[in-house]
């Protein structure tokens, strides 16, 4: 009779507590998230122009200069990314054209560097950033022996490559 | 006497394992995948990624099932449990509707972020059929590396007084 007492009581606590809390069920869905490669450059005037027409007496012509900003965007990794620079066509005798271009946070600038038709590197070490309206400047030096040009334009090319 | 312990005993056992062996159960439907690129820049080059992309409000749908009754109580519990996932992105789910049932439903309608443990979502009693639920994902910036990104919202309902 004990035993059938105790029996009945561990039994009543057992339908009690699982009265009180039963099993619990679950159900799961999925998020799947991509984050593609994101490379965005954009300068931000659509022309600079360089003119020069002055000098110092007994110094070479003075050096012109014109500037615009540029936009980038990548989410590359750190260092993954540098920007290059180049024209379309070769610049005439005795006309150097350079542009200098503020690096991004993060990334290192080359300082004013020769533009030509091979790309050179402009900013190098790029991480992962975000970052509008950064400087670059344009500079035309011309010597005496180039005399006097007719206008004429080039078109210069900022590309985000890998490093 | 023995006679009638004996049909006690088996009564008292009966109940036991009624109680322990009977489950509310839930079903939920409608996984979501989203693809993120340079058109989601905030303002193209320069700019970020919007921080933050939501669902349909209809993304998700669960359903309760195999209550006792109208009067049965429940809540449904919600985490996370990342496969391959990034620590600056957070998931945040949103009860949009009520479902169908002639039982009750309450609370769930603000974004609440799914964590590693559950926490509760909302609550009701009874069966309720097609309860609509929203999904957000916030923390995208460019400094998420490009790559795929997978985490399971676990729904569990806990039957309760």
């Amino acid at each position: 009779m004990k035993h059938l007492i105790s029996a009945v009581f561990v039994m009543c606590v057992m339908a009690m507590a699982g009265g009180v809390v039963f099993a619990a069920s679950n159900d799961t869905i999925t998020v799947n998230y991509e984050v593609q490669a994101i490379n965005e450059l954009n300068i931000d005037d659509a022309s600079v122009t360089l003119t020069v027409d002055s000098a110092t007496a007994g110094s070479d012509p003075t050096q012109a200069t014109d500037s615009t900003t540029y936009d980038v965007t990548t989410n590359a990794g750190d260092n993954a990314k540098k920007i290059t620079a180049a024209i379309n066509t070769a610049m005439p005798s005795g006309l150097t054209l350079k542009i200098n271009m503020t690096a991004p946070t993060g990334a290192s600038s080359a300082g004013a560097v020769t533009l030509s038709a091979t790309a050179v590197d402009a900013v190098t070490l790029i991480d992962s950033v975000s970052e509008a309206n950064i400087a670059a400047a344009f500079t035309l030096d011309a010597t005496l022996a180039a005399g006097v040009v007719a206008s004429a334009s080039k078109t210069c090319t900022l590309t985000l490559a890998d490093s | 006497m023995k006679f009638f312990e004996a049909v006690l005993f088996v009564c008292l056992l009966s109940l036991c394992v009624c109680s322990l062996g009977w489950a509310i159960d839930i079903t939920s439907t409608g996984n979501w995948a989203e693809t993120i690129n340079a058109g989601d820049l905030v303002g193209g080059a320069g700019t970020d990624l919007n921080d933050q992309y939501t669902s349909a409000s209809d993304q998700v749908a669960i359903t309760i099932s195999n209550t006792l009754d109208d009067n049965d109580n429940w809540r449904v519990d919600v985490r996370k449990s990342d496969t391959s996932w990034h620590n600056d992105l957070s998931v945040s789910v949103k009860r949009t509707d009520g479902g169908s049932g002639t039982g009750a439903i309450s609370g769930g309608t603000s974004f609440q972020t799914a964590g590693a443990v559950d926490a509760e979502f909302f609550n009701g009693r009874g069966d309720r059929s097609n309860v609509h639920v929203q999904l957000q994902v916030s923390g995208m910036s460019v400094s998420i590396p490009p790559a795929t990104y997978s985490t399971s919202i676990v729904f569990t309902v806990v039957d309760t007084l």
